[in-house]
């Protein structure tokens, strides 16, 4: 029964207070089971540093050590191994003792509880709350560290956007650095922290986005932060004109056109210089005549006269003629005709769809003589 | 028949000129191959190709 319970791995309490009245509840009935929610206690207490518990803990293991010491001993081979446990006491493990660490507090703490010197809660209390202001100071480094690199990444990034667009209003990176200098400089030195800065600590476990910079911003008083939080939307929103440029010239790839826009952008063309090189249609006619210049890529030279994955309704046909011609109207029987005026410059024409339109196979030149709307009748 | 005729302001002499192009629309609902081909060319012909055809300023995509 003793040993079962010492073994036992489902330890359902997690607390001190749990474990001790477990132990007390025990100590008149199974004295293993009482011996064993004391060292749990203690050893959560050691785990928690915190001691002001170890004397109701240390009454309860006399009162048993008292009655069983053998016993007592035995169990105290619970805890870590580092600990030498003989007859005469607890012996610590040789280590530094110059440094003062979590370590030396908790054997420190078992020190004080398994042999016969009296607690000193004050000045217990008192290392434990250095030694987390020390931990503290270390993790402040930390992040003060990553801080700065997350400024280097955000600097690196605004260095790519500049070379790729040069902005009209350029990025001021030297108020930017300047401005996180003025921040990271706080933690650089080695001087305690708490005392100077109010730290934003929310902010720092964020990415560096927009969101973490403004925060930065809105914790920091520096003079520049308008400044540079502007700036570095600024050229967040470049970056994205940028990208969407891009895409617009990889589904028009008219290099011709990007420079006819950029050159006429922001300008109202004159209406005769417009009518002499370019020719502007509605969007269901522009639809209707791309559907002609659309090249099927999967096709082979031969086969793309035939263009078989093209339809082209006669409403479609009618829209686009009636936008393009200057004469469009009914011919003989439910047949319609229309004129197609020419620009004044007219570009040569492309020679792979025009040696496909002149040659045609002599599938479609059948096609041309079983059909009996050929361009020979209605052309005059 | 003339008054249902949509006249345009002509760009450049008559519609008698060489390069003009008459296009003849069949009655079917959708046209064939080998027309899609002809109004390409003729179009082409007429000088109304890619480069020079856009949607209307201010309705770009």
């Amino acid at each position: 029964m003793l040993s079962l319970s010492l073994n036992r791995k489902d330890d359902c309490f997690d607390d001190v207070f749990s474990w001790t009245a477990l132990a007390i509840a025990e100590e008149k009935g199974n004295l293993g089971i009482s011996l064993y929610a004391y060292l749990k206690a203690f050893s959560l207490c050691i785990n928690t540093m915190s001691p002001q518990y170890i004397p109701a803990i240390r009454d309860g293991m006399n009162r048993i050590q008292a009655s069983n010491y053998e016993k007592f001993s035995s169990y105290l081979s619970l805890l870590p191994k580092e600990y030498v446990i003989s007859n005469k006491g607890l012996k610590l493990p040789k280590r530094n003792r110059l440094t003062f660490n979590k370590k030396k507090i908790q054997d420190a703490m078992i020190w004080y509880l398994l042999c016969d010197e009296p607690l000193k809660l004050d000045e217990f209390q008192k290392e434990i709350a250095l030694e987390r202001q020390r931990c503290s100071d270390k993790k402040k480094e930390e992040k003060a560290h990553r801080i700065k690199k997350m400024v280097e990444e955000i600097k690196e990034m605004i260095g790519e956007i500049e070379e790729k667009s040069p902005p009209s209003n350029p990025i001021d990176i030297q108020s930017l650095e300047s401005s996180f200098e003025l921040e990271s400089s706080f933690y650089v030195d080695d001087e305690p922290l708490q005392t100077t800065i109010a730290f934003n600590s929310q902010s720092l476990d964020c990415q560096p986005t927009v969101s973490f910079l403004d925060s930065i911003y809105s914790s920091s008083s520096s003079t520049t932060t308008p400044v540079s939080k502007s700036l570095y939307r600024n050229a967040l929103m470049q970056q994205a004109e940028v990208k969407e440029k891009k895409l617009r010239e990889k589904s028009y790839g008219d290099t011709k056109r990007q420079q006819e826009d950029k050159k006429t952008e922001g300008k109202e063309i004159p209406h005769e210089a417009l009518e002499a090189t370019h020719y502007y249609l509605n969007k269901k006619a522009f639809f209707v005549f791309q559907k002609f210049f659309t090249s099927n890529e999967s096709a082979t030279p031969e086969m793309h006269s035939y263009r078989n994955d093209i339809t082209v309704k006669k409403k479609e046909i009618q829209q686009l003629l009636k936008a393009l011609s200057g004469y469009y109207g009914p011919a003989k029987g439910s047949h319609e005709k229309a004129t197609l005026l020419p620009l004044k410059e007219s570009c040569p024409t492309s020679p792979t769809l025009a040696a496909a339109a002149i040659q045609p196979s002599s599938r479609e030149k059948n096609r041309h003589l079983s059909t009996p709307f050929r361009q020979k009748k209605h052309s005059s | 028949m003339k008054n249902l005729e949509e006249k345009r302001p002509s760009r450049e002499g008559t519609p008698s000129s060489a390069a003009a192009q008459m296009i003849v629309i069949p009655k079917h609902k959708e046209l064939p191959n080998y027309l899609i081909i002809q109004i390409r060319q003729k179009l082409m012909d007429a000088g109304f190709t890619p480069d020079k055809v856009f949607v209307e300023k201010n309705k770009t995509l």
